[in-house]
Parts: C-alpha cells; structure tokens; sequence
C-alpha cells in the first residue's frame, strides 16, 4: 500500500477507517474491559415484529378473563456472567397499537376489560449463570389478538428463548 | 459519505482519527476484565434526599418518564443501566411500592422508564416523592419530566 496519504486510491481510507471502528466495536462487544465509562450494554431481540400472538385462554380462576403465562430465558453468547434486564412491550388488536401502564389504568376505571402484565424474576440457575430467566403472565380479554415482544439489556448479546406455559 | 479524502468535509479525518484513539486508549487503559468474578457495576444516584416532587397524585394524572444518560455515547449502545429502582414515598414518609413502572427500549445507550403512580381521585395524595437508583455499566447522569 502507499503510504503517502493523498496516493490512496478512492475509498481506500474510509475503508481503513471503517475497519478500524469495527474492531474497537467487536473488542467492546465480545471480552469487554471495564472502566470508568467503556462497557457496552447491548439490546437483543429476536428480530421479529412479535415473539408471540394469540387470543389469551380463559383464566381457570376467572373463566370470564384471559390468562396466560410465559418463561423467558435469555442466554449470553459470550460471557459466563449474565446482568440482564427484560422489557415487554404488549401490543393489542394490532402491532400498531402498544398498550401501556396508562391504559391499563384507563380500562380499570371504565371498568373494560383490562391488560395487566406481570414480570418476576425466576429462581436463578446457579450451574448456568450465563442465564436468566423471567416468568411473566398477562391478563386480559379472551376474544382480541395480543402481541408480545421482548427485548433484553444485557453486558452481553443474548439470545431469548420464550414459552409459553 | 464519502471517503475520498480530497471530499471529506473539513476536520472530518482528524475528528474519526481521534475518536478511533480515545476508544482504544479505552481499551487498553482499562484494567479491570469483564468475566466471572471481576466485574463490578456502578451505582448512580443523586445527593439529594428527593429527586422529584408531585402534587395532587390522583388515580390517573401524573406520568413520570426518567431519561438515564451515560457520560459516554460515542458508540451505539456503549454504557446503560442495568436495572433502575425507584423508591416512592407519601407525605407522612411512607414507603408506597410497587409503583407501576414499565421501560422503554433504550435508544444509543440512553434508557428511559416511565412511572404511574396512582392514589385515589376522590382523597388525593398531597405530595409524593421519588428516589431513583440506577445500577449501571458506566457513568451516568439522570433527569426526571412529567409526560
């Protein structure tokens, strides 16, 4: 290659250049240093609109609502310890419309039919701590579609793995 | 953009070249390595006793949204929290838990949380305040708006 900066074909430092970001990317991405302020936490899902769709089964307790329950897991790909938080975005009707905390309190009010989703932490697995794991339920109507997706902030990638039980 | 260097806008090159430098002197500066044992998280949280202070807290009228902001962006997803607590309390100095809170997907490292906190329409809650813990993979700084 030729040195002298202004003989470089066309390209040729912007591609030196974007090679250079994208190691410092993958050194922080994979076997990370920690510091004061240089830790990526990275943000998985499985790529997908929804994890998953359905109208909710009658609760056996309250045969009048839906009910159904979820284990997430989610699985670091490359360190042994996994710090991980899960987030749940709910959809209802149609992946257009997220129904939040706020509706919720809307629909209790007006007395409708109201979603309400509860995330718990299961019982950590001690022989795989490059795992966590959530149990989740919602409760809502027995006739409309709900969408569930899920996103995991992690210090590592991770793949999540959903049931539902 | 382009990458011929003759087209690059002014400064373009050196400020690439030395953001390039100051991630790898990261790199190689830190000591600490990020595996079993050796990790340890940072907490972020103000001084102050309160951090927020909301009035008249009926059943549905206020909404919290709480911006977490690492000191470092300048990669994609470099730093963020963890997990979040936020401990609410009422005038008379009760603890009041759970407070409906859901998170957002964070955006750049940037996390957010929104919190619903409910108390009757018809006796509301005159005063409420809230702390907020952020256990972190960086340093950070936080911010609270109504919504």
């Amino acid at each position: 290659m030729d040195p002298r900066i202004d003989h470089l074909s066309e390209n040729e430092l912007g591609t030196i250049l974007d090679g250079l970001e994208a190691q410092a990317n993958e050194l922080k991405a994979g076997a990370q240093f920690v510091g004061t302020a240089n830790v990526k936490t990275i943000v998985s899902d499985s790529g997908a609109p929804s994890d998953y769709s359905g109208v909710l089964p009658a609760d056996p307790q309250n045969t009048s609502t839906g009910y159904r329950e979820f284990s997430v897991q989610a699985t670091a790909s490359t360190i042994p310890n996994l710090y991980a938080d899960l987030i749940v975005y709910v959809f209802k009707g149609s992946l257009a419309t997220r129904y939040t905390p706020s509706d919720y309190l809307v629909d209790v009010a007006a007395s409708a039919a109201a979603t309400l989703l509860r995330v718990e932490n299961a019982p950590f697995d001690v022989t795989n701590p490059n795992k966590k794991s959530w149990l989740m339920s919602i409760t809502g109507d027995k006739t409309t579609t709900y969408y569930l997706k899920f996103y995991v902030v992690a210090n590592a990638a991770t793949t999540i793995a959903v049931t539902a039980l | 953009m382009t990458t011929r260097v003759d087209s690059l806008p002014e400064n373009s090159l050196v400020d690439r070249v030395t953001s390039l430098q100051s991630e790898l002197q990261e790199l190689r500066g830190a000591a600490q390595t990020f595996g079993a044992a050796s990790y340890r998280p940072h907490r972020v949280f103000s001084a102050n006793p309160v951090d927020l202070t909301v009035t008249t807290v009926k059943y549905n009228n206020i909404r919290i949204e709480v911006t977490f902001t690492p000191t470092d962006t300048s990669l994609s997803g470099l730093g963020g929290v963890l997990f979040m607590r936020a401990v609410m309390t009422d005038a008379s100095g009760r603890v009041i838990t759970p407070v409906m809170t859901e998170r957002l997907v964070p955006v750049n490292g940037i996390s957010k949380w929104r919190l619903y906190p409910t108390a009757s329409d018809t006796f509301p809650a005159p005063s409420v305040t809230f702390k907020f813990y952020f256990f972190s993979t960086c340093a950070g700084t936080f911010s609270t708006a109504l919504f």
